[in-house]
């Protein structure tokens, strides 16, 4: 009975974990305090947290998971088939945290986050995020991964979660690009064996006149959940952009956050997502203008099915110093059933006075005079359907600077949306 | 050819047509005039499948089968085509993926097997200069950032690809200046043949001096009320639709 009890209540065992014992990762003093403090005042999110209102983790986490830490099944991971086509080019893979792998050109560097905390230890988070506490206190592993100036190919990082029960892990990384550089990353998140949940923290550094692409998937990541956070710190500019496929996961949270530290940096956030099912994909962006002459362009679109959740929270901030900020955003979704839900919430929160910012927000379902006019001319209906899902995700999808990847990543979301039709 | 029979179609509780009877022969061109909101449109979209009206009453006949059972992209396999009068614009959707995947839909309909890309690019391009569409209209999307003039002229182009048997234009002139409505009218008399026919939806008589009609047909109402050869189309021009009202409500 009593172990039973223990082993349902996976939310209290991690807090046990994660506020009584010594953290794995090398934080400093300071940065452990900030982080449990965080941790005790918001806890494990549930509903009652403003910031998670939808994304019930505690629930989560209880129903789903049985172990605090995550044991990979096996040693060996064979790249599958469908990701041929990104073979050949820089790759990183990573199980549960760990790199277990690395065929990367001379112009990246990878280290493990450790040496990285043992330089910085005071790694900075989302004071209002617990998730993020929880990932420092608990993570395991991570990599700390360096990008120099003459990188020509993107690096694909293979993020597997493998684990033999079902298990939730954490694991926190650290992305910096050097002054100059231009890289793009791909990071395809992939589920194997038990269904477990992964709470991960990446901060990335773009630094003077650097420019940093990633993109992610979750496709792969099927019955699997997480709360995946991105947290980007730009220096004089510099570009970040972060492009996301939420096609895949049963439950996945993305957290993206992008803070400027100086002029001229610009920041592109991208989403596209098709949740059908009970499937549920989240997004909550933060775009922080602290200076002046800066941009930023988020683009998010979406489609929800059956009974699939879909979540967009956007904000953007605008500091009083930060004039001539030129801040876009824009959130779009479809709903192809009654029993989908999508909730869409931008909010905008500028002190400065000469700035430049839009937003727009529309639900609505496939249009049918389009639709009318396709199959008029002999096209199917479903063709015609899977064309204008297609043209409906194209905006987001062409915004993928890469080629290949920009054609993995469509054919990735065409087959997701024959599914849906 | 086609056969209306006391065709009745409503949308929502609004009753738009209320009994239109018609008969279309191989090779024959056949023009509706009428005020506007006599129901022109609403005939022609009934015709192509548009879900949103719903048919009470009456019969559609094409070849022999019943249209009505059939969905809009069965009609257009069959030979039906629709030149709308306001072309829908979709962003996203390219022009030459629109119409490579309709072109191989019809003849995949037909029985025939798809074109080769090269094939379709010869096609396409000896349609385009049919109607002397600007070959970069080629590389946008369907209709987006189109003049008036060039939605018609890609609406007739898309006829040309898809090889119709029976085509309806409506209000295709609407909107063109002289020199567009000569070669959207000289495009349709090239495509004309003993085997494919035309109604041609419009409010002027002018389009009929390039497209010559066999029969003029006066919609009011919902109804045909007056029929007759070309020269309906000049009177009607000379004495305006006010004493075709007043004779239908006396
Ligand atoms: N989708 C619709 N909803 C409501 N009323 C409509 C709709 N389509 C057409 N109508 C009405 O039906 C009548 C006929 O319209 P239409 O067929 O467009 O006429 P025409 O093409 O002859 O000008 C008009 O009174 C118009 O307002
Ligand atoms: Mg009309």
């Amino acid at each position: 009975m009593e172990n039973t009890l223990e082993k349902t209540d996976i939310s209290q065992r991690l807090l046990g974990k994660a506020l009584g014992q010594k953290p794995a990762l090398p934080l400093s003093e300071n940065t452990i305090e900030k982080a449990q403090s965080v941790l005790k005042k918001f806890g494990i999110p549930e509903v009652k947290n403003e910031r998670y209102k939808y994304a019930n983790i505690k629930n989560i986490l209880n129903k789903t998971v049985l172990e605090t830490e995550g044991i990979s099944a096996r040693e060996n991971y064979p790249i599958a088939d469908s990701l041929s086509v990104l073979n050949g080019k820089n790759m990183l893979v990573t199980v549960n945290g760990k790199v277990v792998k690395q065929e990367i050109s001379e112009a990246f560097h990878i280290g493990t986050i450790q040496d990285y905390l043992a330089y910085e230890p005071q790694i900075s988070f989302d004071e209002a995020d617990s998730m993020q506490a929880l990932a420092l206190l608990t993570a395991q592993d991570g990599f700390h991964l360096k990008i120099g100036r003459d990188t020509t190919e993107p690096l694909i990082w293979l993020n597997i979660t493998d684990t033999k029960t079902p298990s939730y892990y954490a694991t926190v990384n650290c992305i910096e690009s050097a002054a100059g550089s231009a890289a793009e990353i791909i990071e395809i998140r992939i589920g194997r064996n038990a269904a477990s949940f992964t709470n991960q923290y990446t901060l990335v550094k773009t630094h003077e006149h650097a420019t940093l692409r990633m993109a992610a998937t979750d496709e792969n990541l099927h019955s699997f959940s997480g709360v995946f956070t991105v947290h980007g710190i730009q220096k004089k500019g510099s570009t970040f952009s972060h492009s996301i496929l939420g096609t895949g996961a049963s439950f996945m949270r993305q957290n993206i956050s992008a803070e400027h530290e100086d002029e001229n940096c610009h920041t592109e956030l991208n989403g596209f997502y098709a949740v059908d099912g009970e499937r549920h994909a989240d997004f909550q962006t933060v775009v922080k203008h602290m200076f002046p002459n800066c941009t930023s362009d988020e683009m998010y679109k979406g489609i929800a099915a059956g009974k699939g959740k879909a979540i967009f929270n956007g904000k953007v901030y605008v500091a009083r110093d930060a004039q001539k900020t030129n801040a876009y955003q824009s959130n779009k979704n479809i709903l192809l059933s009654d029993e989908a839900l999508i909730r869409s919430k931008p909010e905008l929160e500028i002190y400065a006075d000469d700035v430049k910012c839009s937003h727009g927000s529309t639900t609505g379902q496939t249009d049918t005079k389009s639709l009318f006019y396709l199959r008029s001319r002999g096209i199917r209906e479903k063709e015609a359907q899977k064309m204008l899902m297609l043209a409906f995700a194209g905006d987001v999808l062409d915004r993928i600077s890469n080629e290949s990847l920009r054609e993995y990543f469509s054919s990735v979301a065409e087959n997701k949306l024959m599914q849906l039709i | 050819m086609l056969t209306i029979k006391n065709l009745h179609a409503k949308i929502g509780d609004k009753e738009i047509l209320k009994g239109i009877n018609l008969e279309v022969k191989p090779g024959e061109i056949h023009a509706i005039m009428g005020p506007n909101g006599s129901g022109k449109s609403t005939l022609s979209a009934v015709l192509a499948g548009k879900e949103e009206y719903e048919v009470t009453d009456g019969e559609v006949l094409f070849n022999g089968k019943n249209l009505l059972d059939l969905a809009p992209e069965e009609r257009a396999g069959e030979g039906i085509f629709l030149a709308f009068q306001y072309p829908v614009e979709i962003p996203g959707v390219s022009m030459t993926n629109f119409m490579r995947t309709a072109v191989n839909e019809i003849r995949q309909y037909r029985g025939q097997d798809a074109l080769e890309a090269k094939d379709f690019l010869k096609l396409s391009k000896e349609k385009q200069a049919l109607v002397e569409l600007d070959k970069k209209l080629a590389g946008r999307s369907v209709n987006e950032g189109f003049s008036g003039g060039e939605k018609k002229r890609n609406e007739i182009y898309q006829m040309a690809m898809l090889e119709p048997t029976l085509s309806v234009l409506d209000e295709t002139d609407s909107g063109l200046d002289i020199d567009a409505l000569r070669i959207v009218a000289d495009g349709v008399n090239k495509l004309r043949n003993e085997n494919n026919a035309y109604i041609v939806i419009t409010h002027y008589q002018r389009l009929l001096d390039y497209i010559v009609p066999d029969f003029v047909h006066v919609l009011y109402n919902g109804k045909i009320v007056k029929s007759g050869d070309k020269n309906l189309a000049l009177e009607l021009e000379e004495r305006g639709y006010d004493h075709i009202k007043a004779e239908v409500t006396a």
